[in-house]
């Protein structure tokens, strides 16, 4: 009989604190841990790879010269992905989007239509189909919105590490997420109608 | 439960943010509401929409590079993000001062070259500094310095006559 006998999983914060020793490679299995969530959630601001790229890098980066500054009450991905979003809001600021958009949003009222009409993914639809329509959607909806649902609909963030991430109340990731689906189904509908069906009441 | 009450909780449902005892309060709304069904089963649908793309393949070291770097010092700060915009503009700055440098050393290497053939010795000057006066008072020394020789032949010439 074989005894497998398996490292336990080192915790971030003991990396966090090694690395804050100056321990290269205690960083670098933090940025290994995190890369790839990283570069997909970069992947929704920007299709180019080589600015995915700097964004992750850049965020890794800043992540390590600030790392004194975490507290450990949040987890240590939630305190990075906090640096991403500031880091792909800054990204976006320089390409001239801006990030400060208005919470009220006066296209869309609470309660109207929307909530009549399902705006579903035609089945003869590849994914790859799905997805380039959902990131031309988004591409064109105020960031503050868009950041939610990335967060929530991609990303899986519950609210309150939403709430952690942007630095806002729950009542307020509540409020923006509810905006942000709105605003998604309205401008969906807006440029494919053929989606749109009708709920039996 | 009625609608008023319902409805706001109806995402929080769908989003499995509701907690256990609002949750059990809401389903025999549901249940019995076709209208908040209608906005539940709208949600849902619209999660439809957000399917996971294909993960993108992280560039090969990419850990290490960054890591290596941080710890070199590199904070990200000063970073400038790569856009086609901003690298076009840095080429036209770089011209732009590949530019002024040129016209600088032409400038600098024109005023040497003129510097170097304006007669510098200081003879030359102190001529160029001469009155009139003066230049007449150095040819009659240089006429008398001419006749000198003259004068001496002359008296070899008496001396040899009168042997």
């Amino acid at each position: 009989m074989v005894l497998r006998m398996e490292a336990a999983p080192v915790e971030d914060a003991d990396l966090v604190r090694e690395a804050l020793t100056g321990n290269q490679l205690s960083f670098q299995l933090l940025v290994e841990r995190y890369q790839d969530r990283l570069f997909a959630l970069a992947r929704h601001y920007t299709r180019n790879l080589v600015e995915v790229e700097d964004i992750v890098q850049d965020t890794f980066l800043k992540a390590f010269s600030r790392l004194s500054s975490f507290q450990h009450q949040s987890s240590f991905y939630t305190w990075l992905y906090r640096i991403a979003t500031n880091t792909i809001l800054d990204f976006l600021k320089r390409r001239g989007r801006s990030p400060i958009q208005t919470v009220e949003d006066p296209d869309v009222t609470i309660g109207e239509a929307p909530s009549r009409t399902v705006v579903r993914p035609d089945g003869r639809l590849q994914e790859e189909e799905i997805a380039r329509i959902t990131q031309e959607v988004l591409t064109q909806m105020p960031e503050i919105f868009r950041t939610v649902l990335v967060l929530r609909e991609f990303e899986g963030q519950s609210y309150q590490e939403i709430a952690e991430i942007l630095e806002i109340s729950i009542g307020t990731v509540e409020s923006r997420l509810f905006r942000a689906r709105a605003r998604f189904k309205q401008k969906l509908l807006i440029k494919y109608p053929e989606f749109a069906q009708g709920v039996p009441e | 439960m009625n609608c008023h009450t319902a409805r706001p909780l109806v995402p929080l449902y769908v989003d499995g943010e509701l907690g256990e005892s609002q949750s059990h309060a809401l389903r025999p709304h549901l249940l019995e509401c076709p209208a908040c069904r209608a906005v539940a089963q709208e949600q849902k649908t619209l999660k439809a929409w957000f399917v996971p793309s294909a993960p993108i393949a992280v560039p090969e070291g990419f850990a290490a590079r960054v890591a290596r770097r941080a710890i070199a010092g590199d904070t990200g700060e000063g970073f400038e993000f790569s856009s086609r915009e901003e690298q076009q503009g840095s080429v036209t700055a770089w011209v732009l001062q590949a530019v002024a440098v040129a016209a600088l050393l032409l400038i600098t290497l024109s005023i040497a070259i003129r510097r170097q053939e304006i007669p510098q010795s200081p003879e030359l000057k102190a001529l160029e500094a001469r009155s009139l006066a003066e230049t007449v008072q150095a040819l009659d020394e240089l006429n008398r310095a001419e006749d000198a020789p003259d004068a001496r032949g002359g008296a070899r010439e008496d001396e040899g006559t009168g042997e």
